[in-house]
């Protein structure tokens, strides 16, 4: 490990000497949040998350550089998942109880509101948690702490959304010890880049603060925001060409004339908190908070019956799927080229057929003789809710030892819950949908394993009904922790420890007629007891150059998420289907870095080691060779993180600043996992212990590689440009584990070239991007501050760079191309202009 | 604070006007209805003209390009699995198969409006298909649950007009060779055989992927319902349910025995003490004994001993199924004042006192005399788990007689 720590360092030192501008800095420290995915950008049910806005405002030269440059490519620092960064709001962790990862969203345009904050990246000390492996974002509400004043501003953008309006107003802590703010924004688009796409939000902010002594304060924050949003889908490459777009998007079609997309996620989870600020003397404080969060979550989605795949991306409706000269194939080359309804959705079709489909139900709602007659629909549009409630208590305790010792100690407490379950948002001019499972139906002919909800089978559902699955997700937590920093002369020394308990389980509010013994009522509580260890060195050669050194050693109780087999319908934990117990995650971590600090030039240059043992993989997808669909549950998962990171920035005179950033890193599976494959409507374990062969393969779906270049010019008279060369290079598509099994390469014979086509992983080709940024503000009298600020992204219209990919699970090894891949591109330019009016 | 107050008023007016030209998505105008176009209307057997007028000529399929329409009714769909992404509709001059684009849609018993239009009919090896069937383009639905009655037929009387059509193949029973195989193997189709006792034969064509796949074939003959097909010259039978499969006869030639009992194991005088049965005194210590009757027939026999006696004969747990029936002989001498009865029960325990369980009488004729040898006739039983008791009654000093002979039960024919 260290030989490759030294090899990472010499490659930085080899490389172009960079650098970049930086804000005065008191303490040099390591700090690597993690990167995600921007707004709009994701596919599936998943809340939006934008990081990047967070990481801007770092320390740290690198990590800010990042966040800014290298988001647009889903650059993600060190490879790590963002459930790796904790994101706090006044000291209330608000990562999300299943997964850990935190929703941005769930204050999204609330960029005023939410401006202040604190960002300790990567394992050093922080003063209001102990952290995660990406470090802490504690973004401050009180209301003492915003600008005393009014601002008002508008944006132009086209991303996700087009246009934002926002207004924020401050009094500043006022005479009578009282202290207002609020904020209020709007953010829609009738259609975003990518067609089909659109986005309505509105948020809101208030925070209210009395400071009651000079010891105690008081502040209530109330805030919410309010996003509707039709997303954007993935496609295969030859949808892409097809299409002629490389932002294809099969989610929507023209109803009346007029587009629908099918997916639309609609949320809105206010947050009320309620905290308290105890200045105990002068070298005690004691911060509570209490939180409540609720509200509702939810992505429609298009389900059908009885009919074929109305999706018009389904594999079956494109050329590839017949041979080459076949008339098919010509025909439909024909239609995906050249008639845009035929690769959309055609939602008055589905109006027609929804209005004509006779059915009977006998025996409706289970009551004996009662058969209704009417249209059954054969197209809906569900909305797949998930709804959440959750209560936060935390109390972190600070003592300052002495002018160079500090302690801080704390304990949080967590109550959650969210509601799955699906109701019918639109029957689509039909008079109700029959709750069965329909692929239940397929493999038994028994009328009550094909039930959903076995105490009310056969029941005709309306739109704003409950059914499908219904269940609640629970999950309960406490943690306490000390940590204490201690600052010499010649070195710095922290170190901490964090003891956590864990406990979840699952309550089936509907009895599925596969499951009727294991979907319904509360299943067994799971309970797990973790504890972290942390600590760091600074040593200081000189005030000039230091050497930093950090460490952590931490246990991770696995999440809901990964922990049931398939939750929607029944409380199978994926131990009662792979025979071993449930373990937590155990995460090692280290890293190293130099760091260089003058007046006109800053370099930090940081290796680091990181693993991940005993991880859970688990999805859901239809298994070619099973015939079926499977649950399959990868565990016993390793992952290992290594690389090295750069930054550097050089102040060039009074008004330029040269900076630079590079990350170079390996994020590789480090072992062979087991397999267990279920099947989904039954208790079948169709495979298992199936050894899968990705040691050393990439976890891919990020660049490995990124670097910037840039220049900035900060001209006297308030106005400032600047440009940035970003490079992106190592992306590696997501794997699908299945294929790298024996299983899969058996009836191959050993030169086989399609053997190596399965085993194979695809790596894609590299892309650079230029942005410009700039801006200038206006003094005017009486004090008031007219400005703008606008970043052009990805000037060179670079439209064919592809960011992502990920190979699809349901493949066939006889033809690997059946299934293809599918891809992200990056948007070509993309603009936010923003002007703003300060008073 | 007012200031506060009126720069907040402003700020909400402000985003209330902005949500208002945001909300842009929340509805969609529903498309118009739209009729379903009927065009003509034509029957089954005009659509049969149009192939002999224009395919068989020419042998290429025909395609339908304008708005001709038919009025038919489901028999079958492709719920079961036995076909798929197919269905078979008739009306009263025919039936024919549709072969749909996707699986599903239309379902046994929906009274349909069929358009034509983008159809292609033409023949699969001599059975006539419409092919390309749209279910949302091409059928509107008029009612549902019209279950069309089959048509009872004989192997032998079965002819074109009824392919494709919903039948009842009676009197059949599956060759010696299928009995006891399943229905089909995993993922492939399978050729079945029935037979009648005049020995002509039918095809019954079997899908793996069928919810009936794995299911025995039976033993017995009986009837079959089930739409027919035609693959060459081969009339073939698609099953279009397992329930519709009721073969519960004997097969040709043959008397089915479940359980017989000619009591030639007994000793004279000497009480009954077959495995499995009970023979019982309930009042009084008498029991049914062995007996031998004129011609060297060996019997059962029970005697009162003047005094009050119930005695019970139990026959050992039956397991009936469908079309069963019992018949048996008795011969009887000086029963005035005596009764005996065959009685049957699902909730007797086995034990020695059946008295304590709920028995039913079975309506048999009983002798009253020496005189002949007196047939039970033919009692039905019910289907289940049952016992079976004779049960003997007499006053005292009655002296009465009862012989009881050939018991069997058996599958009617």
């Amino acid at each position: 490990m260290k030989r490759y720590l030294l090899l990472v360092v010499a490659f930085f030192i080899l490389q172009n000497i960079i650098s970049q501008e930086v804000d005065s800095v008191s303490t040099p420290a390591v700090q690597i949040p993690v990167i995600t995915l921007t707004e709009s950008e994701l596919d599936g049910d998943i809340q939006d998350y934008d990081v990047s806005g967070l990481l801007q405002s770092s320390e740290d030269v690198f990590v800010r550089n990042a966040g800014y440059n290298f988001g647009q490519a889903r650059y993600r620092i060190r490879g790590y998942d963002n459930q790796n960064m904790f994101v706090l709001i006044n000291g209330i962790k608000v990562n999300d109880a299943e997964n850990g990862r935190p929703y941005y969203s769930n204050w999204g345009g609330l960029n005023d509101a939410t401006r202040n904050e604190v960002v300790t990246s990567g394992l050093s000390f922080s003063d209001y948690s102990f952290g995660g492996l990406g470090g802490v974002t504690n973004i401050i509400t009180r209301a003492s702490e915003y600008r005393k004043g009014t601002s008002i501003s508008y944006s132009l953008a086209n991303k996700n959304y087009r246009n934002r309006a926002m207004a924020t107003y401050s009094t500043g802590m006022m005479d009578n010890g009282w202290a207002f703010t609020v904020s209020a924004s709007a953010r829609w688009a009738k259609e975003g880049y990518v067609k089909g796409t659109f986005y309505e939000g509105l948020a809101y902010f208030g925070a209210a603060e009395k400071k009651l002594n000079d010891h105690h304060s008081l502040a209530l924050t109330a805030f919410g925001s309010y996003s509707k949003s039709g997303r954007a889908g993935v496609a295969t490459l030859e949808a892409y060409e097809l299409s002629g777009d490389n932002y294809y998007n099969p989610n929507w079609g023209y109803q009346n004339g007029e587009v629908r997309n099918a997916r639309v996620g609609t949320y809105h989870q206010p947050r009320f908190l309620l905290s308290h600020y105890w200045q105990i003397d002068n070298t005690m404080k004691l911060t509570t908070s209490a939180s409540y969060v609720f509200g509702r979550g939810g992505t429609t989605a298009l389900n059908w019956y009885d009919a074929a795949d109305p999706r018009p991306d389904y594999y079956r409706y494109f050329p590839s799927y017949y041979d080459e000269g076949d008339y098919m194939y010509t025909y439909l080359t024909e239609m995906w080229k050249n008639n845009e309804s035929y690769r959309q959705l055609d939602w008055d079709s589905f109006y027609y057929a929804n209005r004509k489909n006779l059915y009977t139900i006998k025996n409706e709602s289970g009551i004996e003789g009662n058969n209704l007659t009417g249209n059954r629909a054969k197209y809906i549009i569900e909305e797949r809710r998930n709804d959440l409630s959750r209560i936060d208590i935390s109390s972190v305790f600070t003592k300052d030892l002495s002018d160079n010792a500090k302690l801080v100690a704390g304990i949080n407490y967590m109550s959650h819950k969210t509601h799955y379950y699906k109701v019918i948002s639109d029957l689509l001019g039909a008079d109700w949908w029959l709750d069965i499972d329909q692929f239940a139906e397929r493999d038994f002919s028994d009328d009550f394993i094909i039930q959903n909800d076995i105490d009310n089978p056969n029941r005709a559902v309306k739109e704003g009904d409950i059914f499908g699955y219904d269940y609640v997700a629970n999950v309960n937590s406490g943690d306490a922790f000390v940590q204490g920093e201690a600052k010499f002369s010649k070195i710095d020394l922290f170190g901490g420890i964090n003891l956590s308990y864990t406990e979840f389980w699952r309550k089936g509010n509907m009895r599925n007629g596969k499951f009727p013994e294991t979907s319904g009522g509360n299943s067994s509580k799971q309970r797990f007891f973790d504890y972290a260890l942390k600590a760091g060195v600074n040593y200081k050669i000189t005030g000039r150059h230091f050497i930093l050194l950090n460490g952590i050693y931490s246990t991770r109780a696995p999440y809901f998420s990964d922990a049931y087999v398939s939750p929607r319908t029944r409380d199978a934990l994926i131990s009662d289907v792979t025979g071993k117990d449930l373990v937590s995650e155990k995460i090692f971590s280290g890293d190293l870095s130099y760091y260089y600090r003058s007046p006109i030039l800053q370099v930090k240059i940081t290796g680091y080691w990181t693993e991940f043992r005993d991880g859970i993989q688990s999805s859901n997808f239809y298994h070619d060779e099973l015939k079926t669909f499977v649950n399959y549950i990868m565990t016993d998962v390793d992952q290992v993180h290594y690389g090295g990171e750069f930054g550097m920035e050089v102040k060039m005179g009074p008004a330029f600043v040269l900076t630079g950033a590079a990350g170079y890193g390996k994020y590789l599976y480090n072992n062979r996992p087991n397999v267990t494959i279920a099947q989904d409507n039954s208790s079948e374990i169709l495979v298992k212990d199936r050894t899968v062969y990705i040691k050393n393969y990439h976890i891919g779906g990020m660049p490995e590689l990124a670097a910037t270049l840039g220049l900035k010019y900060n001209a006297p008279k308030y106005w400032f440009i600047g440009i940035n060369v970003n490079y992106f290079d190592q992306i590696y598509v997501t794997l699908n584990p299945e294929r790298r099994t024996e299983e899969m390469v058996a009836d191959f014979y050993e030169t086989d070239p399609q053997i190596d086509e399965i085993l194979g992983q695809e790596k894609l080709d590299p892309g650079f991007t230029i942005d410009l940024f700039g801006g200038k503000s206006w003094r005017l009298s009486g004090g008031y501050t007219l400005g703008f600020t606008l970043s052009i992204n990805n000037i060179l219209n670079n439209k064919d760079f592809i960011t992502n990919g990920f190979e699809q699970y349901r493949f066939d090894r006889t033809d690997i191309n059946k299934f293809p891949s599918k891809y992200y591109y990056m948007y070509g330019t993309s603009y936010f202009l923003n002007l703003y009016f300060r008073f | 604070m007012e200031k506060i107050t009126y720069k907040i008023i402003i700020i909400t007016i402000v985003l209330s006007a902005l949500l208002f030209s945001g909300c842009i998505h929340n509805n969609f105008d529903e498309p118009p209805e739209k009729e379903f176009p009927a065009g003509m209307v034509m029957t089954i057997q005009d659509i049969e003209q149009i192939y002999y007028d224009s395919v068989a000529p020419t042998m290429r399929p025909y395609k339908f390009k304008d708005d001709f329409s038919v009025y038919a009714v489901v028999t079958m769909d492709d719920k079961s699995g036995n076909i798929y992404k197919n269905a078979y509709i008739q009306d009263a001059t025919k039936g024919i198969n549709l072969r749909l684009l996707s699986s599903g849609g239309i379902y046994e018993g929906d009274s349909i409006l069929l358009n034509l239009r983008d159809l292609v009919l033409s023949d699969y090896n001599g059975m006539l298909q419409l092919d390309s069937v749209h279910v949302d383009n091409n059928i509107l639905k008029l009612k549902t649950g019209v279950y069309v009655v089959p048509e009872k037929v004989r192997i032998g009387q079965i002819t074109d007009w009824h392919v494709s059509r919903l039948i009842e193949v009676e009197d059949v029973q599956f060759i010696n060779s299928d009995v006891g195989n399943i229905y089909a193997n995993p993922d492939v189709s399978e050729n079945r055989t029935l037979e009648n006792c005049n020995g002509n034969t039918l095809i019954v064509r079997n899908s793996g992927y069928s919810n009936f796949a794995s299911e025995i074939i039976p033993r017995y003959r009986g009837s079959i319902v089930g739409v027919l097909g035609k693959y060459g010259t081969d009339y073939q039978l698609y099953i279009r349910s397992i329930d519709e499969v009721k073969l519960v006869k004997p097969r040709c030639g043959e008397v089915d025995t479940i359980f017989s009992e000619t009591f030639d194991e007994t000793v004279r005088d000497v009480p009954i003490d077959f495995t499995g049965w009970k023979n019982i005194g309930e009042t009084g210590t008498i029991k049914w004994v062995g007996t031998v009757l004129s011609g060297n027939n060996p019997a059962a026999q029970i005697k009162n001993d003047e005094n009050e006696n119930t005695s019970w004969l139990i026959l050992p747990k039956q397991t009936i199924s469908e079309n069963v029936a019992m018949k048996f002989v008795t011969l009887a001498y000086n029963v005035a004042g005596a009764q005996l009865q065959v009685l049957i029960s699902a909730d007797y325990n086995g034990g020695d006192s059946p008295q304590d369980a709920n028995w039913t009488v079975l309506p048999a004729t009983i002798a009253t005399s020496l005189e002949s040898r007196v047939d039970s006739g033919e009692i039905d039983l019910p289907q289940g788990e049952i016992y079976i008791a004779f049960k003997f009654s007499a006053a005292t000093s009655s002296r009465a007689q009862y012989f009881l002979d050939d018991i069997i039960i058996y599958l009617k024919d």
